[in-house]
């Protein structure tokens, strides 16, 4: 069985000899291929973190978040094409809005998954496109109960506890695994989050990165936040501290 | 058979090829083996019993969201094998042909009618350059009320659809079908609990393995509750418990 397709991959319309769609499975690559990103459930609310590697110093800070609000009480993180990402956010912002306006009420994050989902499943089908190079986290506080839906470049989702795609997401996941999520606070969370993404941070091959955090959650009264100014600092000190910590007990 | 020569896009795209295949399709089947996973349906004397194993892939997922049942309507219900995302498109699909019959005609969509539209509409994506098969099978219980029968119908990417008395789809599809043949040839109607013994135990003999009650879903629609309800844990265990115990 070939890892590449070669010759039946340059369509996403076409299946390989053993089943496998393999402009699928590039696109996940793609996503492979950039920042971490993370989302946590926490006890009160929901997570979402964002290793936004930037490739220049001559950027303005935060002119290209990784975090976007879907709508009030929606947030969603993406790893993988920024440009893609983009795309999918207008197409989930339009959903949400739409829904609203017939429903008279805040879509449901799980309707709202299930239809980015469709969306970009949908662009897996035709010969004429090409599957979405970025993979999405959804996250809300819905009815007192925190939700997190990770959507993949084929359109596979699933609702996670705990999730992170990209680069780092296998060191990503086991640091998530650690952490007892029922007992954590959101308001910590968003400490832990910081601090999974800073060690999962490649210093040698990307120096510089952006950290984008955001947050739902009790606190907030279900309100999707961009984390910034003084809880950002905060959050972005403890990473920087944990990852002094352990690097000098590797000196030990 | 004297081979011709195809310009070599006949394992590309859904045209035949010189020996008269759709190559398109036959990957489109092995599509639905890839997770490993099989489905068994059987159909008693007056229900009908959907199962499969139930795989969690990964510690950090909520694991009440991993499920292949889903109700098509309140009484008619499917258990997918295959790509998932595909399998969730075809079943939002599906959930949307049966409204529209309802709103058009005003009366529930019958399962078989539900069954033979989604096969036309597999059936466009292979004769379409542009498109490619759904890598998903589903299979669909109802009661019917007009008829007064228990309906079991599988459909597969090639737009080619069937009622059963009992199938299975998908990675042991064959020892499945042996198993199952096996079964209906001494006899074929079965109680509920006869249906679901049949589906447990031959999902057991294929995958060689007993499993736990978060292991394995069954879906189950009877004459006497006929909206298609996925089983309870607990209510599985019973029934695992209560075949164990037969043994």
């Amino acid at each position: 069985m070939s890892s590449i397709g070669t010759g039946y991959d340059l369509d996403v319309s076409e299946y390989s000899p053993e089943g496998k769609l393999f402009q699928v499975e590039y696109a996940h690559k793609a996503v492979e291929s950039s920042g971490t990103a993370v989302g946590i459930c926490c006890r009160d609310g929901v997570v979402l973190a964002v290793e936004n590697i930037v490739t220049s110093k001559l950027y303005e800070t935060n002119c290209n978040r990784r975090v976007f609000h879907i709508d009030r009480h929606i947030g969603m993180a993406a790893s993988g094409l920024l440009p893609d990402a983009r795309a999918v956010a207008r197409h989930a912002r339009e959903e949400a809005a739409d829904y609203r306006q017939s429903h008279g009420e805040p879509m449901p994050l799980s309707e709202l998954a299930s239809r980015v989902s469709n969306l970009m499943h949908a662009y897996t089908m035709y010969s004429a496109v090409r599957p979405f190079g970025c993979g999405v986290l959804l996250a809300a506080f819905e009815n007192g109960r925190p939700q997190l839906y990770g959507v993949e470049p084929s359109g596979v989702y699933y609702s996670y506890h705990g999730y992170a795609i990209g680069k780092a997401k296998q060191n990503a996941r086991t640091e998530i695994e650690k952490l007892k999520l029922a007992e954590l606070s959101a308001a910590n969370g968003v400490k832990e989050a910081a601090k999974i993404i800073y060690s999962c941070h490649d210093e040698v091959k990307d120096k510089y990165f952006e950290l984008d955090l955001s947050l739902t959650s009790a606190e907030t009264a279900g309100r999707h936040v961009i984390v910034t100014g003084e809880q950002w600092t905060e959050a972005s000190n403890y990473a920087k501290a944990a990852l002094e910590e352990h690097d000098s007990d590797d000196d030990v | 058979m004297a081979s011709g020569s195809s310009a070599g896009f006949d394992r590309h795209i859904t045209i035949f090829s010189p020996e008269g295949r759709l190559y398109q399709i036959e990957y489109a089947f092995k599509a639905i083996n890839i997770d490993g996973l099989t489905s068994i349906g059987v159909r008693g004397v007056d229900c009908v019993v959907l199962g499969t194993q139930r795989k969690v892939p990964d510690k950090l997922i909520v694991a009440d969201s991993v499920s292949r049942l889903f109700n098509l309507t309140d009484k008619v219900g499917c258990l997918m094998t295959g790509l998932l995302a595909d399998c969730r498109s075809q079943v939002r699909r599906a959930q949307f042909e049966a409204a529209k019959f309802k709103n058009r005609n005003g009366y529930e969509m019958p399962c078989d009618v539900l069954a033979q539209r989604m096969a036309d509409l597999a059936q466009v994506n292979t004769q379409s350059a542009g498109m490619r098969p759904l890598g998903c099978s589903m299979l669909y219980a109802g009661y019917d009320e007009e008829l007064q029968q228990p309906m079991l119908f599988k459909t597969d990417p090639s737009g080619f659809v069937a009622g059963y008395r009992a199938c299975g789809v998908g990675a042991k599809q064959m020892e499945a079908k042996n198993y199952l043949e096996k079964k209906v040839k001494k006899k074929s109607d079965y109680s509920l609990d006869e249906a679901i013994e049949i589906v447990v135990n031959c999902l057991s003999h294929v995958h060689s393995m007993d499993f736990k009650p978060s292991e394995i879903e069954i879906g189950v629609v009877t004459k006497d509750s006929p909206r298609f309800r996925a089983l309870t844990e607990p209510e599985i265990e019973h029934h695992l418990t209560r075949i164990a115990e037969k043994d």
